[in-house]
Protein backbone atom coordinates (compact mmCIF):
# COMPACT_ATOMS: atom_id res chain seq x y z
CA UNK A 1 0.00 0.00 0.00
CA UNK A 2 2.96 2.69 0.49
CA UNK A 3 3.19 3.35 -2.93
CA UNK A 4 -0.49 3.73 -3.61
CA UNK A 5 -1.76 7.63 -3.85
CA UNK A 6 -5.07 8.11 -2.42
CA UNK A 7 -6.81 10.86 -4.48
CA UNK A 8 -10.64 9.64 -4.09
CA UNK A 9 -11.58 11.00 -1.18
CA UNK A 10 -14.51 12.77 -2.01
CA UNK A 11 -15.80 9.11 -2.62
CA UNK A 12 -14.57 7.38 0.97
CA UNK A 13 -11.39 9.18 2.96
CA UNK A 14 -8.41 6.59 3.22
CA UNK A 15 -6.51 5.93 5.02
CA UNK A 16 -8.83 6.76 8.25
CA UNK A 17 -6.76 8.06 11.23
CA UNK A 18 -5.83 5.30 13.99
CA UNK A 19 -8.68 6.70 17.13
CA UNK A 20 -11.03 5.42 14.34
CA UNK A 21 -9.87 2.28 14.25
CA UNK A 22 -9.29 1.83 17.39
CA UNK A 23 -13.13 3.11 18.25
CA UNK A 24 -14.22 0.47 15.67
CA UNK A 25 -12.45 -2.26 17.20
CA UNK A 26 -13.69 -1.47 20.57
CA UNK A 27 -16.84 -1.20 20.03
CA UNK A 28 -17.32 -4.75 18.41
CA UNK A 29 -14.86 -6.03 21.51
CA UNK A 30 -17.37 -4.31 24.16
CA UNK A 31 -20.42 -2.82 23.02
CA UNK A 32 -21.63 -5.84 20.67
CA UNK A 33 -25.02 -5.55 22.15
CA UNK A 34 -28.07 -4.08 20.61
CA UNK A 35 -28.35 -0.06 21.27
CA UNK A 36 -31.86 0.73 22.47
CA UNK A 37 -32.95 -3.05 22.64
CA UNK A 38 -32.95 -4.10 26.63
CA UNK A 39 -30.41 -2.65 29.58
CA UNK A 40 -28.10 -5.31 30.51
CA UNK A 41 -24.97 -4.35 30.71
CA UNK A 42 -23.61 -4.92 27.20
CA UNK A 43 -26.41 -3.29 25.18
CA UNK A 44 -26.38 -0.41 28.27
CA UNK A 45 -22.57 0.11 26.58
CA UNK A 46 -23.99 0.29 23.19
CA UNK A 47 -26.64 2.51 23.62
CA UNK A 48 -24.34 4.82 25.42
CA UNK A 49 -21.99 4.58 22.88
CA UNK A 50 -25.14 5.72 20.41
CA UNK A 51 -26.06 8.62 23.09
CA UNK A 52 -22.53 9.68 22.89
CA UNK A 53 -22.29 9.96 19.45
CA UNK A 54 -25.22 11.72 19.15
CA UNK A 55 -23.70 14.65 21.79
CA UNK A 56 -20.52 14.64 19.78
CA UNK A 57 -21.95 15.27 15.91
CA UNK A 58 -24.80 17.64 18.04
CA UNK A 59 -22.27 19.48 19.30
CA UNK A 60 -20.07 19.78 16.19
CA UNK A 61 -23.03 20.96 14.07
CA UNK A 62 -24.87 23.04 16.42
CA UNK A 63 -27.59 20.79 17.43
CA UNK A 64 -29.43 18.93 20.32
CA UNK A 65 -28.65 15.25 20.42
CA UNK A 66 -32.16 13.70 20.38
CA UNK A 67 -32.52 15.55 17.05
CA UNK A 68 -29.42 13.22 15.65
CA UNK A 69 -30.89 10.31 13.93
CA UNK A 70 -28.38 8.04 12.61
CA UNK A 71 -28.69 6.42 9.06
CA UNK A 72 -27.55 3.90 6.86
CA UNK A 73 -25.79 7.11 4.91
CA UNK A 74 -26.11 10.13 3.98
CA UNK A 75 -28.53 8.97 0.68
CA UNK A 76 -30.86 7.40 3.24
CA UNK A 77 -30.93 10.79 5.08
CA UNK A 78 -31.06 12.96 1.97
CA UNK A 79 -34.14 10.62 0.94
CA UNK A 80 -35.55 10.31 4.27
CA UNK A 81 -35.53 14.39 4.57
CA UNK A 82 -37.03 15.06 1.07
CA UNK A 83 -39.12 12.52 1.62
CA UNK A 84 -40.60 12.88 5.19
CA UNK A 85 -40.60 16.77 4.68
CA UNK A 86 -42.37 17.83 1.44
CA UNK A 87 -46.07 17.96 1.19
CA UNK A 88 -48.26 16.57 -1.63
CA UNK A 89 -48.34 19.18 -3.74
CA UNK A 90 -45.24 21.26 -2.94
CA UNK A 91 -42.58 22.94 -4.66
CA UNK A 92 -39.18 21.53 -4.31
CA UNK A 93 -35.94 23.41 -5.33
CA UNK A 94 -32.73 21.60 -5.75
CA UNK A 95 -29.53 23.21 -7.37
CA UNK A 96 -27.49 22.87 -10.67
CA UNK A 97 -24.96 20.84 -8.40
CA UNK A 98 -26.84 18.13 -7.02
CA UNK A 99 -25.52 14.72 -6.19
CA UNK A 100 -28.12 11.93 -7.67
CA UNK A 101 -28.80 11.37 -3.51
CA UNK A 102 -30.65 14.50 -3.44
CA UNK A 103 -31.64 14.50 -7.24
CA UNK A 104 -33.27 11.01 -7.77
CA UNK A 105 -35.51 11.45 -4.60
CA UNK A 106 -36.97 14.73 -6.01
CA UNK A 107 -37.51 13.39 -9.37
CA UNK A 108 -39.28 10.40 -7.70
CA UNK A 109 -41.47 12.69 -5.95
CA UNK A 110 -42.43 14.94 -9.14
CA UNK A 111 -42.83 11.69 -11.76
CA UNK A 112 -45.41 10.36 -9.10
CA UNK A 113 -46.97 13.50 -9.16
CA UNK A 114 -46.37 14.38 -5.24
CA UNK A 115 -44.40 17.48 -5.91
CA UNK A 116 -42.98 19.63 -8.20
CA UNK A 117 -39.59 20.20 -9.45
CA UNK A 118 -38.01 23.16 -9.90
CA UNK A 119 -33.92 23.24 -10.48
CA UNK A 120 -32.38 26.65 -9.46
CA UNK A 121 -28.64 28.08 -10.48
CA UNK A 122 -25.82 28.50 -8.13
CA UNK A 123 -23.95 31.12 -9.80
CA UNK A 124 -20.84 32.31 -9.65
CA UNK A 125 -22.07 35.46 -7.48
CA UNK A 126 -23.25 33.95 -3.85
CA UNK A 127 -26.28 36.90 -4.61
CA UNK A 128 -27.73 36.02 -8.00
CA UNK A 129 -27.52 32.35 -6.29
CA UNK A 130 -29.87 33.44 -3.07
CA UNK A 131 -31.81 35.79 -5.52
CA UNK A 132 -32.54 32.66 -7.82
CA UNK A 133 -33.45 30.72 -4.65
CA UNK A 134 -35.72 33.72 -3.42
CA UNK A 135 -37.78 34.28 -6.77
CA UNK A 136 -38.44 30.31 -6.65
CA UNK A 137 -40.05 30.29 -3.32
CA UNK A 138 -43.84 30.31 -3.47
CA UNK A 139 -44.63 29.59 0.42
CA UNK A 140 -44.04 28.26 3.29
CA UNK A 141 -44.60 24.53 1.71
CA UNK A 142 -41.70 24.77 -0.65
CA UNK A 143 -38.42 22.99 0.33
CA UNK A 144 -34.92 24.66 -0.94
CA UNK A 145 -32.22 21.75 -1.58
CA UNK A 146 -28.76 22.74 -1.04
CA UNK A 147 -25.48 20.47 -1.96
CA UNK A 148 -23.10 22.84 0.95
CA UNK A 149 -20.15 21.82 -1.38
CA UNK A 150 -20.33 19.95 -5.03
CA UNK A 151 -18.66 16.23 -5.70
CA UNK A 152 -17.13 17.56 -9.17
CA UNK A 153 -15.53 20.56 -8.26
CA UNK A 154 -15.14 22.60 -5.33
CA UNK A 155 -18.12 24.62 -5.77
CA UNK A 156 -19.80 25.93 -2.16
CA UNK A 157 -23.36 27.10 -2.14
CA UNK A 158 -24.38 30.06 0.38
CA UNK A 159 -25.64 27.87 2.87
CA UNK A 160 -26.33 30.74 5.22
CA UNK A 161 -27.71 33.10 3.06
CA UNK A 162 -29.76 30.91 1.91
CA UNK A 163 -30.90 29.26 5.23
CA UNK A 164 -31.67 33.47 6.01
CA UNK A 165 -34.06 32.80 2.89
CA UNK A 166 -35.54 29.96 3.89
CA UNK A 167 -36.48 30.99 7.11
CA UNK A 168 -37.88 34.29 6.28
CA UNK A 169 -40.19 32.54 3.82
CA UNK A 170 -40.84 29.78 6.38
CA UNK A 171 -39.84 26.87 4.24
CA UNK A 172 -37.99 23.85 4.67
CA UNK A 173 -34.07 23.86 3.79
CA UNK A 174 -32.51 20.30 3.45
CA UNK A 175 -28.72 20.62 3.19
CA UNK A 176 -26.57 18.05 1.68
CA UNK A 177 -23.20 17.75 3.03
CA UNK A 178 -21.55 15.18 2.12
CA UNK A 179 -18.76 16.64 0.69
CA UNK A 180 -18.74 19.52 3.33
CA UNK A 181 -18.58 18.06 6.81
CA UNK A 182 -15.70 17.79 7.87
CA UNK A 183 -14.47 20.69 5.73
CA UNK A 184 -16.76 23.56 6.19
CA UNK A 185 -17.92 24.91 9.77
CA UNK A 186 -21.98 23.82 9.76
CA UNK A 187 -24.66 25.16 12.19
CA UNK A 188 -28.09 24.21 12.27
CA UNK A 189 -29.13 26.80 13.89
CA UNK A 190 -27.06 29.74 12.61
CA UNK A 191 -27.48 28.53 8.95
CA UNK A 192 -31.78 27.43 9.46
CA UNK A 193 -31.40 24.11 8.34
CA UNK A 194 -34.12 22.05 9.09
CA UNK A 195 -31.96 18.83 7.83
CA UNK A 196 -28.95 18.27 7.78
CA UNK A 197 -27.53 14.97 5.34
CA UNK A 198 -23.67 14.25 6.29
CA UNK A 199 -22.09 11.04 5.78
CA UNK A 200 -19.68 8.84 8.02
CA UNK A 201 -17.24 8.36 5.36
CA UNK A 202 -15.71 11.06 4.34
CA UNK A 203 -14.89 14.69 5.57
CA UNK A 204 -16.09 13.12 8.87
CA UNK A 205 -13.51 9.82 8.40
CA UNK A 206 -15.86 7.18 10.11
CA UNK A 207 -16.24 4.30 7.85
CA UNK A 208 -18.84 3.49 5.65
CA UNK A 209 -21.81 2.06 7.05
CA UNK A 210 -24.06 5.10 8.49
CA UNK A 211 -25.06 8.90 8.15
CA UNK A 212 -26.38 11.25 10.03
CA UNK A 213 -29.66 13.41 9.48
CA UNK A 214 -29.16 16.61 11.99
CA UNK A 215 -32.80 18.28 12.23
CA UNK A 216 -34.28 21.39 13.86
CA UNK A 217 -36.15 20.76 16.50
CA UNK A 218 -39.64 21.99 14.86
CA UNK A 219 -38.77 19.24 12.22
CA UNK A 220 -41.91 16.56 11.95
CA UNK A 221 -40.92 13.82 9.24
CA UNK A 222 -43.63 11.25 7.63
CA UNK A 223 -41.32 8.11 8.00
CA UNK A 224 -39.92 6.52 5.37
CA UNK A 225 -38.74 3.11 6.57
CA UNK A 226 -40.76 1.29 9.43
CA UNK A 227 -39.62 -1.30 11.55
CA UNK A 228 -38.87 -1.64 15.52
CA UNK A 229 -37.74 1.18 17.18
CA UNK A 230 -36.98 -0.10 20.90
CA UNK A 231 -40.06 1.56 22.34
CA UNK A 232 -44.01 1.80 22.31
CA UNK A 233 -43.94 -1.80 20.58
CA UNK A 234 -47.73 -2.31 20.78
CA UNK A 235 -48.48 0.76 18.53
CA UNK A 236 -48.82 0.24 14.95
CA UNK A 237 -47.20 3.30 14.01
CA UNK A 238 -43.60 4.64 14.10
CA UNK A 239 -43.01 6.27 17.75
CA UNK A 240 -43.88 10.21 17.06
CA UNK A 241 -40.57 11.56 18.66
CA UNK A 242 -36.81 11.82 17.31
CA UNK A 243 -34.60 9.86 16.95
CA UNK A 244 -36.25 6.76 17.15
CA UNK A 245 -38.94 7.52 14.55
CA UNK A 246 -36.78 7.94 11.53
CA UNK A 247 -34.20 4.41 13.02
CA UNK A 248 -35.70 1.46 12.83
CA UNK A 249 -34.37 -1.78 13.06
CA UNK A 250 -30.73 -2.18 14.13
CA UNK A 251 -28.09 0.80 14.55
CA UNK A 252 -24.73 -0.08 13.41
CA UNK A 253 -22.91 0.35 15.95
CA UNK A 254 -19.35 -0.09 14.49
CA UNK A 255 -19.76 2.81 12.29
CA UNK A 256 -21.47 4.91 14.31
CA UNK A 257 -18.13 4.44 17.11
CA UNK A 258 -16.51 5.26 13.99
CA UNK A 259 -18.28 8.80 13.54
CA UNK A 260 -17.66 9.74 16.87
CA UNK A 261 -14.09 9.09 16.66
CA UNK A 262 -13.80 10.48 13.43
CA UNK A 263 -15.81 13.91 13.78
CA UNK A 264 -13.56 14.12 17.19
CA UNK A 265 -10.04 13.93 14.87
CA UNK A 266 -11.76 16.60 12.60
CA UNK A 267 -12.67 18.48 16.04
CA UNK A 268 -9.17 18.06 17.67
CA UNK A 269 -7.44 19.63 14.25
CA UNK A 270 -10.00 22.43 13.21
CA UNK A 271 -12.09 22.08 10.10
CA UNK A 272 -10.34 25.44 9.35
CA UNK A 273 -7.23 23.63 9.15
CA UNK A 274 -8.08 20.84 7.36
CA UNK A 275 -9.72 23.00 4.39
CA UNK A 276 -6.88 25.62 4.61
CA UNK A 277 -4.27 22.52 4.06
CA UNK A 278 -6.12 20.91 1.09
CA UNK A 279 -6.42 24.54 -0.63
CA UNK A 280 -2.30 23.95 0.02
CA UNK A 281 -2.41 20.91 -1.91
CA UNK A 282 -5.23 21.95 -4.43
CA UNK A 283 -3.28 24.98 -5.27
CA UNK A 284 0.06 22.99 -5.68
CA UNK A 285 -2.03 20.56 -8.48
CA UNK A 286 -3.18 23.58 -10.21
CA UNK A 287 -0.10 24.97 -10.67
CA UNK A 288 1.82 21.75 -11.28
CA UNK A 289 -0.47 21.27 -14.47
CA UNK A 290 -1.04 25.14 -14.99
CA UNK A 291 0.96 24.98 -18.45
CA UNK A 292 -0.12 21.48 -19.98
CA UNK A 293 -2.29 22.55 -22.37
CA UNK A 294 -4.15 19.40 -23.02
CA UNK A 295 -5.90 19.65 -18.98
CA UNK A 296 -8.60 21.45 -18.65
CA UNK A 297 -10.09 22.02 -15.05
CA UNK A 298 -13.69 22.79 -14.58
CA UNK A 299 -15.38 24.63 -12.65
CA UNK A 300 -14.27 25.60 -9.21
CA UNK A 301 -10.88 24.10 -7.82
CA UNK A 302 -9.86 26.03 -4.61
CA UNK A 303 -11.23 23.14 -2.32
CA UNK A 304 -10.41 19.50 -1.85
CA UNK A 305 -12.33 18.68 -5.13
CA UNK A 306 -11.08 19.29 -8.46
CA UNK A 307 -12.31 17.91 -11.62
CA UNK A 308 -10.41 18.01 -14.78
CA UNK A 309 -9.81 16.30 -18.49
CA UNK A 310 -7.49 15.81 -21.06
CA UNK A 311 -7.76 16.97 -24.51
CA UNK A 312 -7.94 13.91 -26.39
CA UNK A 313 -7.70 11.31 -23.99
CA UNK A 314 -11.06 9.86 -22.40
CA UNK A 315 -11.55 10.35 -18.71
CA UNK A 316 -11.51 6.37 -17.99
CA UNK A 317 -8.42 6.69 -19.93
CA UNK A 318 -6.75 8.96 -17.98
CA UNK A 319 -8.25 7.22 -14.92
CA UNK A 320 -6.95 3.82 -16.20
CA UNK A 321 -3.29 5.01 -16.54
CA UNK A 322 -3.33 6.83 -13.16
CA UNK A 323 -4.45 3.60 -11.71
CA UNK A 324 -1.39 1.40 -13.75
CA UNK A 325 0.77 4.17 -11.92
CA UNK A 326 -0.95 3.19 -8.64
CA UNK A 327 -3.02 6.89 -8.29
CA UNK A 328 -6.54 6.35 -7.42
CA UNK A 329 -8.84 8.91 -9.12
CA UNK A 330 -12.72 8.66 -10.13
CA UNK A 331 -13.81 8.75 -13.31
CA UNK A 332 -17.09 9.60 -14.89
CA UNK A 333 -19.95 11.03 -13.86
CA UNK A 334 -19.52 11.20 -10.28
CA UNK A 335 -23.33 10.51 -9.84
CA UNK A 336 -23.96 14.26 -10.31
CA UNK A 337 -26.00 14.71 -13.98
CA UNK A 338 -26.79 18.33 -13.05
CA UNK A 339 -23.41 19.29 -12.03
CA UNK A 340 -21.63 18.08 -15.47
CA UNK A 341 -24.42 20.14 -17.20
CA UNK A 342 -23.46 23.75 -15.41
CA UNK A 343 -20.31 22.72 -15.87
CA UNK A 344 -19.86 21.63 -19.73
CA UNK A 345 -18.44 18.25 -18.86
CA UNK A 346 -22.21 16.58 -20.02
CA UNK A 347 -20.55 14.52 -23.29
CA UNK A 348 -17.50 13.07 -20.81
CA UNK A 349 -18.12 13.17 -17.69
CA UNK A 350 -14.46 14.01 -15.85
CA UNK A 351 -11.27 13.28 -13.79
CA UNK A 352 -11.58 14.14 -10.34
CA UNK A 353 -9.39 14.66 -7.63
CA UNK A 354 -10.52 14.52 -3.89
CA UNK A 355 -8.15 15.47 -1.65
CA UNK A 356 -8.06 14.75 2.26
CA UNK A 357 -5.75 15.76 5.23
CA UNK A 358 -3.75 12.66 4.56
CA UNK A 359 -2.72 13.97 1.60
CA UNK A 360 0.81 15.01 0.92
CA UNK A 361 2.45 17.62 -1.35
CA UNK A 362 4.78 14.47 -2.12
CA UNK A 363 1.63 13.10 -3.75
CA UNK A 364 0.14 15.73 -5.36
CA UNK A 365 3.53 16.22 -7.22
CA UNK A 366 4.05 12.75 -8.24
CA UNK A 367 0.30 13.03 -9.65
CA UNK A 368 1.49 15.88 -11.67
CA UNK A 369 4.52 14.24 -13.01
CA UNK A 370 2.25 11.38 -14.07
CA UNK A 371 -0.03 13.36 -15.60
CA UNK A 372 2.56 14.89 -17.70
CA UNK A 373 4.00 11.83 -18.59
CA UNK A 374 0.52 11.09 -19.86
CA UNK A 375 0.18 14.68 -22.27
CA UNK A 376 3.72 13.70 -23.66
CA UNK A 377 3.38 9.49 -24.65
CA UNK A 378 -0.24 9.79 -25.70
CA UNK B 1 -35.28 1.66 50.87
CA UNK B 2 -37.26 2.25 47.70
CA UNK B 3 -36.31 3.60 44.42
CA UNK B 4 -38.72 4.82 42.02
CA UNK B 5 -38.91 4.27 38.48
CA UNK B 6 -39.02 7.78 36.11
CA UNK B 7 -40.83 6.49 32.90
CA UNK B 8 -39.26 8.51 29.64
CA UNK B 9 -40.56 8.68 26.28
CA UNK B 10 -37.62 7.13 24.58
CA UNK B 11 -33.89 5.22 24.87
CA UNK B 12 -32.62 8.53 24.08
CA UNK B 13 -34.35 10.66 26.13
CA UNK B 14 -33.77 8.09 29.12
CA UNK B 15 -30.14 8.13 27.98
CA UNK B 16 -30.38 12.46 28.14
CA UNK B 17 -32.35 12.16 31.39
CA UNK B 18 -29.70 9.79 33.16
CA UNK B 19 -26.98 12.29 31.88
CA UNK B 20 -28.38 15.51 32.77
CA UNK B 21 -29.13 13.62 36.41
CA UNK B 22 -25.33 12.13 36.87
CA UNK B 23 -23.47 15.73 36.06
CA UNK B 24 -25.23 17.14 39.01
CA UNK B 25 -24.12 13.77 40.96
CA UNK B 26 -27.47 12.16 41.18
CA UNK B 27 -27.39 8.60 41.22
CA UNK B 28 -29.24 7.01 38.19
CA UNK B 29 -29.79 4.19 36.08
CA UNK B 30 -31.26 3.12 33.07
CA UNK B 31 -33.61 0.42 33.02
CA UNK B 32 -36.54 -0.78 31.24
CA UNK B 33 -39.82 -0.60 32.28
CA UNK B 34 -41.65 -3.36 33.02
CA UNK B 35 -44.35 -3.19 29.24
CA UNK B 36 -47.35 -3.63 31.60
CA UNK B 37 -46.95 -0.40 33.58
CA UNK B 38 -47.15 1.21 29.72
CA UNK B 39 -49.61 1.35 27.35
CA UNK B 40 -47.69 0.91 24.19
CA UNK B 41 -44.97 -1.94 25.09
CA UNK B 42 -41.39 -1.80 25.47
CA UNK B 43 -39.83 1.82 27.02
CA UNK B 44 -37.45 2.94 29.20
CA UNK B 45 -37.04 4.98 32.54
CA UNK B 46 -34.73 6.07 34.97
CA UNK B 47 -34.54 4.14 37.95
CA UNK B 48 -33.32 6.75 40.95
CA UNK B 49 -33.45 6.33 45.13
CA UNK B 50 -36.72 7.65 46.39
CA UNK B 51 -34.64 10.46 48.53
CA UNK B 52 -33.36 11.58 45.03
CA UNK B 53 -36.30 11.55 42.99
CA UNK B 54 -37.70 14.52 43.31
CA UNK B 55 -34.46 16.38 42.48
CA UNK B 56 -34.25 14.30 38.91
CA UNK B 57 -37.85 14.95 38.45
CA UNK B 58 -37.06 18.76 38.98
CA UNK B 59 -34.11 18.30 37.22
CA UNK B 60 -35.71 16.88 33.76
CA UNK B 61 -38.06 19.97 33.81
CA UNK B 62 -35.23 22.28 34.20
CA UNK B 63 -33.96 20.83 30.81
CA UNK B 64 -37.33 20.80 29.51
CA UNK B 65 -36.78 16.70 29.00
CA UNK B 66 -40.49 14.80 28.85
CA UNK B 67 -41.09 11.77 31.67
CA UNK B 68 -44.42 10.06 32.85
CA UNK B 69 -45.84 9.56 36.69
CA UNK B 70 -43.07 8.33 39.22
CA UNK B 71 -43.26 4.46 39.80
CA UNK B 72 -42.48 3.22 43.28
CA UNK B 73 -40.24 -0.07 43.13
CA UNK B 74 -39.18 -1.75 45.82
CA UNK B 75 -35.67 -2.32 46.02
Amino acid sequence: MNNIIYLDNAATTNPKPGCVLRAVEKAILHCSGNPGRGSHPIAARASELVFDTRETAAAMFGASAENVVFTPGATYALNYAIKGLSKAGCLILIDNYAHNASYRPCLSLAKNGVCRLKVYDASASDEETVNNVRRLIEDENTVVIATHHSNVSSKILPVRRIGEVCASAGCKFIVDAAQSAGHIPIDLQKDNITALCIPSHKGLYGISGAGLLISARDARYRTTIEGGAGISSLDEDMPDILPERLEAGTLPLPAIASIKAGAEFVSSIGTSTISGYESRLARRFMNGISKKDRIRVHGDCGGSVISFTVDGITPAEVGEWLADRGICVRTGYHCAPLAHRTLGTYASGSVRIGLSYFNTSDEIDRTVYALDLLCRTK
Amino acid sequence: MSDYIIPMRSRTEAELGSRTAKSHGLRVSVVSVDPSLTKSGCSYGLRVPSKDAADVIRMLEARGINHGEMIGRAR
